[in-house]
């Protein structure tokens, strides 16, 4: 029988490694869809991916098991997105290249159909796209987006009802 | 995919994506629920919200390179060796300050004249004790002890 989430946290905590890799093998992927939804290129999404596993590895001895480990990553990851996107800022500021900000020159522009639908995300706003994708990918409660975001659980609603009415405006050209 | 714009809005629209989302107190759903099947308005817009979720379900970010998983160990081994050497570091530390304290309070001013001024020290450091005086003593205790005789 395969160890719990929760149980390979605890061997981990107790310094056995190789239970952290299997939680890495579990949730890279999930992972990595989320992070791609959120920062739209797939290069950045393997590093914000990276970058959230090296936190959740230092930080294990914060996680309290109150939500679950996948939720705990999922958290996780949204931070180390925000971190991305302000260096992002930094980043395009500095370099002034007129290229990086063209829509569609992202790794997203040769990718298989399926991929298709998170171009479409990567059009709405970043609030919007969070609350959106912490409910639909993580299946995140309202409680948990608004503890993970920050934000009042009433923000949380309207911008989620607010995410779920852009996109079905932007899908309405959309054919998969 | 898009609900009818055409159908009148109801009064529990608002709530249908809250209802979907299981996020609604257990007596809204169960309200919601025995409403649905009167209302099309309300069932339209369930429907796209599943739909939309389906298509959600679908997407996926670009399959990683090849050596994607390899170097994500290949950083979390890192991170264990350098969360080892940061412990190391730390315990050296500590004992490396224990030890300057444990120094400090050896060397703290006053330890060496208190200790220099326990009686017993100087008695048995002091080569020109009188003893015949408590020599003198002990006999007079003695005698005391074994009931005076001696004295009287």
């Amino acid at each position: 029988m395969q160890p719990s989430d929760a149980e390979l946290i605890e061997h981990s905590r107790q310094g056995d490694t190789a239970a952290f890799h299997t939680l890495v093998d579990r949730h890279a992927a999930g992972l990595l869809r989320l992070a791609f939804s959120l920062v739209g290129n797939a290069a950045d999404a393997q590093d914000v991916v990276q970058e959230t596993f090296t936190a959740a590895f230092r930080g294990l001895g914060r996680f309290e098991g109150r939500s679950s480990v996948r939720t705990w990553l999922g958290q996780i990851l949204v931070r180390q997105a925000a971190v991305w996107r302000r260096r992002e800022r930094v980043r395009r500021t500095v370099a002034l290249d007129p290229q990086l900000a063209a829509p569609g020159n992202t790794a997203t522009t040769q990718v298989d159909q399926r991929t298709d639908i998170m171009m479409v995300l990567q059009q709405l706003s970043v609030e919007q796209r969070e609350v959106l994708v912490l409910r639909e990918f993580e299946q995140m409660s309202y409680e948990q987006i608004a503890a993970t975001l920050g934000l009042p659980r009433g923000t949380v609603e309207s911008r989620l009802h607010r995410a779920r009415a852009e996109l079905r405006t932007l899908l309405q050209d959309y054919k998969p | 995919m898009k609900p009818e714009s055409h159908m009148p809005e109801c009064n529990y629209s608002s709530q249908i994506a809250a209802y979907y989302d299981r996020q609604l107190p257990m007596a809204a759903q169960q309200a919601i629920s025995a409403h649905l099947p009167n209302c099309a308005p309300c069932q339209a817009q369930l429907q796209w919200l599943r739909q939309l979720s389906q298509q959600l379900a679908g997407a996926a970010a670009p399959p990683a390179p090849a050596d994607f998983m390899y170097r994500l160990h290949a950083r979390i081994d890192g991170e264990g060796e350098r969360t080892l050497l940061r412990t190391a570091y730390s315990l050296l530390s500590l004992a490396a300050c224990l030890l300057l304290a444990i120094t400090l309070w050896m060397q703290r001013p006053g330890q060496a004249a208190a200790e220099s001024t326990l009686a017993w020290e100087t008695t048995a450091a002091n080569p020109q004790s009188d003893t015949t005086q408590e020599i003198a003593l002990a006999q007079w205790i003695v005698q005391d002890l074994s009931g005076g005789k001696a004295h009287e």
